[in-house]
C-alpha cells in the first residue's frame, strides 16, 4: 500500500486512528536496536513502508480490523517493537499496529494480588507500580524491562523464573482481545480462579498474534521475597557443570531459577536464584551445596543477585540468530556440547531448554549463520531433541520448522480461522 | 430429573464387546443406575449403555463405533464431579476409563509421570511418594477422584493457592478427538511455537475428546509443613485475618474457612474433629516448604489471626496434629449428610476483598428464601462454596434452592467475581454463562468447541447455553443423522 493510500476508502483515516510514518516508528523511545543492528519497527520499511498505525482506544482498533478483515488486508501487530519473531514483518504487509498508545495501568489492588493493565504497558512499568506495595509480576523474558505486557502475552515469552512462577499463561487470569475480524473479546477473568467456560485465555496467550490482538490483560502478582541470593558454581568442563546442575535440578528443593551458562570463552557458570525467608533460602543454600558437595564460586545477595539475572535478560541483545533447542531436562548433557560449538548457551536446566545465541566472528555473514544453524539443527535433531529459530535479524531462515502433526495442524488451522477467518493477522509461515 | 435413555442397537453393541470384551460393556439398566448421575445427584440421566476400554487404541475403537451410529458419547472417571458435566443427556453412551488405571512411567529424573486418565489423584501422590515426589492439585475428591476428571475439569483443591490448578502441570496429552482419531497435545519442552492445545484441552469438560494418556509434571514433597487453626468469633473477623496474612507478605499453602453451620454439622457428626460450636469461624493456615523459616511464617499467621480477634490459635507440626486440625475441613461435606437428605455444593469466586461482604449477602439470602447455608471455601483465593441443605422431595424448596443459588451467583459476579472456581459448568451453570460472558465470548467458545467436535456428538448438552449451541444440531445433523460435517457459521454482526 502507497502512503498515499492512507486517506483512501478502503483503509484508516486518520481521524480513525493516529498513524506515523514508519521511519518515525523505527526506533521508539531510543530503544536498543535488536539482533545486532537491524531494528525491529526499522523493519517495517522492508517490509514495504507499510504504515504504522497506534490506536489511541480499543474501539479504534475493533473498527481497523473489522475493516482489513473485510477489505482483505495484511496486519501485523509489533506491541511497542522491543522483540518481534524472525520473518515476523516478512511478505506482504499493508498494516503494522503498535499497542504502544495503550498504556493505562487500570485497577491494581494490592489486597487481592491482582493488576488489569492495557497491552502497552511495559513490564519495566509494571515493577515500579508493584515494587512500591512489595509485589512483582515474576516473569522475566529476554528484554524484559521495556518488553510490552500485551507483546509478552502474545508471544509466551518466559525466563528462569518459570522454574517456580510459570510462563505467561500460568500469570494471566483474563484478558481483552481483539480478534482478526473486530471482534472484543473478554477472556477469563479478575479472579485468581475460574473455570467457567473454555479455556481461551490459554488458547490467545503464545499464540504468535494469529488469533487476534492483546489489548489488556489481568494477571496474578506475588508478594516480593524477603531474600533473593544468586549463587554461582563454575567449573572449568562443561561436561562436569552439566553434571552439577543437573545434580541441583535433582534436589529435594523447589528451585526458582537454575541456569547453565557457558560458551565463547567463558568459564560454564550454573546459576541458582533463591527467593524467600532468610531462613528458607540459608537452609536452600546448605542442602545445595551438600548435594554438590562444594560451596558455589560466588555468592550474590539482594540487588546483586537481581543484576546478574538482569543481565541475563540481554543475553539475546546483539545476537545474529537465537536458536531454541529442547529435551527432556534429563538430557542436557547430550546438547550441551553441540549448543556450545555454535555459540554462547543458556539453559533452563530444569526445563530442558536451551537458548543458543549465534555470534562472534563471522555471525555477519548469513550464510555462515545459516550454516551453523543447520548443523545445530542436525546434531540435536540426531538426539531427539525440538529445534527452532526463535530470532533472527538476518534474512529468514530458509529451513523448515519441524513438521507439525497433521493432526494438529487441523485443529490449529480450524481455531485460528474461526478468530481471523480473512486471515489478516496470520504470518506467511502459518 | 430422570430421562429414559434410548437402547443400544445390537451391532453397535456387538462392536462394542468385541473391542472391549464382555466385562467391559454395560447395558443392564439395574447396573446403568450406577452411572445415571454423578457428585450433583438433582439430575439423573441413564446413559444409553457404559463402554470400559482398557487403553487408548481400545478408546478409540470405541469412539469410532459409537459415532459412527451417530450416537453421542461422555467421558466419565470416577463420577465425582459437581456440576453434571459427565452425565449422559440425549441418550449418550458413556466412556468410562475406571479400568484406564495404570501409572504407565514414573520419570523421576525429569520429575514427571506419564499415566491413564483413570488413575486416581491420591493414588499417584502414593506412588511418587517414596521418590521423594507428588502431585499437587489436591482437589476435596482426590481420594476417589481420577486424574482425567481432573484435567477435563481442571481441578483445584486446597492447596493451589500456592501450588496453582491442573492446567500448571500438565505437559502433555494423548486425546482421541471425538471422530475417533489420535492427536498429541502439548509440547513436552514448552517450546514448540504452536498453539496451546493442551492447555485449551484441559478445563474443557469432555467436550473436546477423551485424555487417554497423561504426561504431567510432580514436585519435590516439602521437607515441612505447619498447620494453624484459628477460631473466630465473627465470620468476618475471620476473613479480615486471610486478608491481613497476605498484606504480611505471607502465601501460605492453603488458607481455608468453615463457617458456623458446617462446624456444628461436623462436630454433631461421627467426624467430630473437637472444634468449639460457639465459634462463628475457624480458619485453617498452612505453610510447607523448607523447615528453616516456616516457624517464624507460622508466627507471623498467628499474630496476624489474634490482631483479627481469633480467640484461639491452635498449631500442630506432626501429620497427626495436622490431621486433627484438618479434620473438620476434610468431613464438612461428609457430615452435612446428617443435617438433610441433599446438598447443593455451590461454586464460585470473588476477589478475596470482597469475601466478608458476599458472605454477608450470601447469609441474607438463606434467611430470605428460608434455606439452611453452610459455608465452607478456599478463602485464600476467594473460591466459595456455599452449601445449600435441602430435601429434593419438597417440590416448594427446590423451587428455593433453585432461586437463591442464581442470587448467589449474580452477587458474586457483581462482586468482580465468577460463577465457577473449579467445579466447571457442565450441565448445571449453562444458563448463568451469559452472568459473565458476552455473546460474541460464548460464540468464540462455541467455534472452537466445532473445531474439536463439528458432529457435536461428543458430550452434548454441556457448558454453553443452548441458545449458543442452537444452530449446531442444524449445521451437524446431530438428531437428524444428517452427514457430520459442520460448516462453521459466519461471524453474525462480528464485524459491525
Amino acid at each position: 500500500m502507497s502512503p498515499d493510500e492512507l486517506n483512501g476508502p478502503t483503509t484508516v483515516s486518520d481521524d480513525e486512528v493516529g498513524t506515523e510514518r514508519p521511519d518515525r516508528e523505527a526506533n521508539p523511545g531510543g530503544a536498543p536496536a535488536m539482533n545486532g543492528g537491524a531494528a525491529a519497527a526499522g523493519r517495517v520499511a522492508v517490509a514495504g513502508g507499510a504504515p504504522v498505525v497506534v490506536p489511541q482506544t480499543v474501539r479504534e482498533l475493533r473498527n481497523l480490523m473489522a475493516r482489513a478483515s473485510r477489505d482483505g488486508r495484511q496486519v501485523r501487530c509489533i506491541g511497542n517493537a522491543s522483540s518481534l519473531p524472525p520473518g515476523y514483518l516478512d511478505g506482504p504487509v499493508d498494516l503494522v499496529v503498535s499497542t504502544r498508545a495503550l498504556d493505562t495501568v487500570h485497577a491494581y489492588d494490592p489486597a487481592d494480588l491482582t493488576l488489569t493493565a492495557d497491552a502497552g504497558v511495559a513490564l519495566g512499568q509494571l515493577e515500579r507500580v508493584t515494587g512500591d506495595q512489595g509485589q512483582w509480576l515474576p516473569l522475566d523474558p529476554p528484554g524484559r524491562a521495556r518488553r510490552s505486557l500485551g507483546g509478552v502475552l502474545a508471544t509466551g515469552a518466559y525466563g528462569p523464573l518459570q522454574g517456580k512462577f510459570g510462563t505467561p499463561r500460568d500469570h494471566v487470569l483474563g484478558l481483552t482481545l481483539v480478534t482478526g475480524d473486530g471482534r472484543v473479546l473478554e477472556l477469563g477473568g479478575r479472579v485468581v480462579k475460574n473455570v467457567a467456560g473454555y479455556d481461551l485465555v490459554k488458547l490467545a496467550v503464545g499464540s504468535g498474534g494469529r488469533l487476534g490482538i492483546v489489548t489488556s490483560a489481568t494477571v496474578r502478582l506475588h508478594p516480593r521475597p524477603a531474600r533473593d541470593v544468586t549463587l554461582l558454581y563454575q567449573t572449568p568442563r562443561l561436561a562436569l557443570t552439566v553434571v552439577l546442575a543437573r545434580s541441583l535440578a535433582t534436589a529435594p528443593v523447589r528451585i526458582p531459577a537454575l541456569e547453565l551458562v557457558a560458551g565463547h570463552g567463558k568459564e560454564p557458570t550454573v546459576a541458582v536464584r533463591l527467593l524467600g525467608s532468610p531462613e528458607a533460602v540459608a537452609e536452600s543454600e546448605h542442602i545445595l551445596n551438600a548435594r554438590v558437595g562444594r560451596n558455589a564460586s560466588q555468592r550474590l545477595e539482594g540487588e546483586a543477585s537481581a543484576r546478574w539475572f538482569a543481565a541475563l535478560e540481554r543475553f539475546e541483545d546483539g545476537a545474529a540468530a537465537v536458536a531454541r533447542v529442547s529435551h527432556l531436562p534429563s538430557r542436557l548433557g547430550d546438547l550441551a556440547e553441540p549448543a556450545v560449538e555454535c555459540g554462547t548457551v543458556a539453559a533452563h536446566v530444569s526445563l530442558g531448554v536451551l537458548r543458543v545465541a549465534v555470534c562472534g566472528p563471522g555471525a555477519s555473514d548469513a550464510a555462515a549463520v545459516f550454516d551453523t544453524l543447520a548443523r545445530l539443527r542436525d546434531d540435536v535433531v540426531s538426539a531427539g531433541a525440538t529445534f527452532r529459530v526463535s530470532r533472527a535479524g538476518l534474512p529468514r531462515w530458509p529451513a523448515p520448522e519441524p513438521a507439525t502433526a497433521p493432526g494438529v495442524l487441523a485443529l490449529t488451522r480450524g481455531i485460528v480461522d474461526s478468530f481471523d477467518p480473512a486471515g489478516v493477522l496470520s504470518p506467511p509461515a502459518s | 430429573m430422570i430421562a429414559k435413555a434410548p437402547r443400544l442397537s445390537t451391532g453397535l453393541a456387538e462392536e462394542l464387546v468385541r473391542i472391549v470384551g464382555e466385562d467391559g460393556v454395560i447395558t443392564d439398566p439395574a447396573r446403568l443406575m450406577v452411572y445415571e448421575s454423578d457428585g450433583l445427584t438433582a439430575y439423573r440421566y441413564p446413559p444409553r449403555a457404559v463402554v470400559l476400554p482398557r487403553d487408548g487404541d481400545e478408546t478409540a475403537r470405541a469412539v469410532r463405533a459409537i459415532t459412527a451410529e451417530r450416537v453421542p458419547f461422555v467421558a466419565r472417571g470416577s463420577g465425582t464431579g459437581l456440576s453434571g458435566g459427565a452425565l449422559a443427556v440425549d441418550g449418550a453412551v458413556v466412556v468410562c476409563t475406571a479400568r484406564m488405571n495404570r501409572i504407565l512411567e514414573l520419570d523421576l529424573h525429569n520429575r514427571r509421570a506419564r499415566i491413564q486418565p483413570g488413575v486416581v489423584n491420591a493414588h499417584l501422590t502414593a506412588a511418587a511418594r517414596p521418590h521423594g515426589l507428588y502431585y499437587a492439585p489436591d482437589p476435596s475428591s482426590q481420594s476417589a477422584c481420577s486424574v482425567g476428571g481432573n484435567v477435563a475439569e481442571n481441578s483445584g483443591g486446597p492447596h493451589c493457592l500456592k501450588y496453582g490448578v491442573t492446567s500448571r502441570y500438565i505437559r502433555g496429552l494423548d486425546v482421541v478427538l471425538p471422530d475417533g482419531s489420535r492427536v498429541y497435545l502439548g509440547d513436552r519442552g514448552l517450546d514448540t511455537g504452536e498453539l496451546d492445545l493442551a492447555g485449551l484441552f484441559v478445563g474443557s469438560e469432555g467436550c473436546f475428546g477423551i485424555a487417554v494418556e497423561i504426561d504431567l509434571e510432580l514436585l519435590p514433597l516439602p521437607q515441612a509443613t505447619h498447620t494453624l487453626l484459628g477460631i473466630f468469633e465473627r465470620l468476618e473477623d475471620a476473613g479480615r485475618a486471610v486478608t491481613a496474612i497476605i498484606a504480611d507478605g505471607l502465601l501460605p499453602a492453603a488458607l481455608e474457612i468453615i463457617d458456623q453451620a458446617t462446624i456444628r454439622a461436623v462436630e454433631e457428626s461421627i467426624f467430630a474433629a473437637g472444634y468449639p460450636t460457639d465459634a462463628a469461624a475457624a480458619l485453617v493456615v498452612e505453610f510447607d516448604g523448607i523447615e528453616a523459616g516456616l516457624e517464624a511464617e507460622a508466627a507471623r499467621a498467628e499474630a496476624a489471626c489474634l490482631e483479627c480477634g481469633a480467640r484461639e490459635v491452635r498449631k500442630a507440626t506432626s501429620a497427626d496434629a495436622r490431621a486433627a486440625l484438618w479434620k473438620g475441613r476434610k468431613k464438612a461435606f461428609g457430615a452435612m449428610g446428617r443435617i438433610a437428605p441433599d446438598l447443593l455444593v455451590q461454586d464460585a469466586t470473588v476477589p478475596r476483598t470482597k469475601l466478608p461482604d458476599v458472605l454477608a449477602q450470601i447469609a441474607q439470602i438463606g434467611v430470605r428464601y428460608d434455606l439452611k447455608v453452610a459455608n465452607v471455601f478456599h478463602a485464600g483465593d476467594g473460591n466459595l462454596h456455599p452449601n445449600i441443605l435441602f430435601d429434593r422431595r419438597d417440590a416448594d424448596e427446590m423451587e428455593r434452592v433453585e432461586r437463591a443459588s442464581r442470587e448467589i451467583m449474580r452477587i458474586c459476579v457483581e462482586a468482580g467475581g465468577t460463577i465457577t472456581g473449579e467445579h466447571g459448568v457442565g450441565l448445571d451453570k449453562r444458563d448463568y454463562m451469559s452472568l459473565i460472558h458476552s455473546d460474541d465470548t460464548l460464540r468464540a467458545m462455541e467455534w472452537v468447541r466445532r473445531v474439536f467436535d463439528p458432529a457435536g456428538l461428543c458430550n452434548p448438552g454441556k457448558v454453553l447455553p443452548d441458545r449458543i449451541r442452537g444452530a449446531d444440531a442444524a449445521d451437524a445433523g446431530v438428531a437428524e443423522g444428517g452427514s457430520g460435517k459442520a460448516t462453521r457459521a459466519v461471524p453474525a454482526g462480528a464485524t459491525t
